[in-house]
């Protein structure tokens, strides 16, 4: 099992690191791993140029640092939650099992 | 996967947003039944939407160089079904939509139907048929959490193409232009999200056998 978790481990950094080394770091006049809904909204642009769209968004982080903060915040929230659920369970499992080695 | 706020012509808002609401209702419904009969359950949710708040904040390289990320979909579909995980993502989007200007309040019926109805839906039927044929638990869980990954990105490329139809080929010539932006930047992230799933469900199975007993096979107990 940990042998199996760590090749998973390793193929998931893998898949994020290849990419970066295939691609060209410059490309003609364009923003290299920009986002891919952002590339959507422009094929919109290019379909329907002059578009109008519907609504902006009611709020936009205010920069690309407090952006990244914020998505930080999401992954770290995540991250938590997940770790302290399989941390309590680890615990209590740990516990139990001491409680029954005692009696 | 998310379609900008205000990329959508009101008609297509309200129709999608209508689409996503019935199977919304059934999992509100269903996941105040599933913690009213089990108060474990709660602890698992928190897993399974920790799961997926990570996953969608994770922005991957792809090889067409541009990023996109996984969903996290699959993981808690496996664990509580896809109605009620229908629920979470609908969270997940409507926080990205308000805080970090991802998707939008418009676009959230369309992007909830991709991400948590389409996705997790997709993935349970894929679950469900390989479990029933007797594929691998592990196997199963990958083909489950990538393909629905996948399904996701395909089912927003449609969505824009209905919106956008490409003045010569039409909707599937805007499909054609849209899957190219999304579904194959999203290959080889939908296999990441795949190995995570399953090195998540991993721990899971070792460390909480109990807390998934009635889903997942436990792993014998390490060094017992």
């Amino acid at each position: 099992m940990k042998v199996q978790n760590t090749l998973l481990g390793l193929g998931v950094v893998a898949l994020a690191v290849i990419p970066l080394v295939l691609v060209s770091p410059v490309r003609k006049g364009e923003a290299v791993f920009g986002g891919s809904d952002d590339r959507a909204t422009q094929l919109i642009e290019t379909l329907r140029p002059g578009y109008q769209r519907l609504m902006t968004p009611l709020w936009t982080p205010p920069g690309s640092e407090v952006e990244s903060l914020l998505f930080g915040v999401q992954s770290a929230l995540g991250a938590g939650a997940l770790a302290y659920c399989l941390g309590y369970w680890r615990g209590r499992r740990t516990a139990r099992r001491d409680h029954a080695a005692r009696d | 996967m998310h379609i900008m706020e205000g990329y959508l012509p009101a008609a297509h808002c309200i129709g999608w947003s209508a689409a996503a609401l019935p199977f919304l209702a059934l999992g509100v419904k269903r996941l105040s039944a599933r913690l009213r009969d089990d108060p474990e359950a709660r602890l698992l949710l928190g897993a399974a939407g920790g799961f997926a708040f990570v996953l969608s904040a994770l922005k991957l390289p792809s090889v067409t160089g541009s990023c996109s990320h996984p969903t996290g979909i699959g993981f808690g579909t496996v664990l509580f079904g896809p109605s009620i995980m229908s629920v979470v993502g609908c969270v997940v989007l409507l926080f990205q939509a308000l805080l970090l200007a991802h998707g939008g309040l418009t676009t959230l019926g369309a992007n909830c139907f991709s991400m948590a109805i389409a996705g997790s839906f997709s993935a349970w039927a894929i679950w469900r048929v390989g479990r029933a044929v007797g594929l691998p638990v592990n196997v199963t869980l990958f083909l489950a959490a990538s393909l629905s990954d996948l399904a996701t990105y395909c089912v927003t490329s449609l969505q824009l193409a209905l919106a956008f139809p490409d003045p010569v080929g039409g909707v599937a010539g805007a499909a054609v232009k849209f899957l190219g932006v999304f579904a194959i930047t999203q290959v080889p992230l939908a296999i990441s999200e795949g190995l995570l799933t399953v090195l998540v469900m991993n721990l899971l199975r070792s460390h909480a056998g109990e807390a998934v007993a009635g889903v997942l096979p436990a792993f014998r107990e390490v060094g017992r």
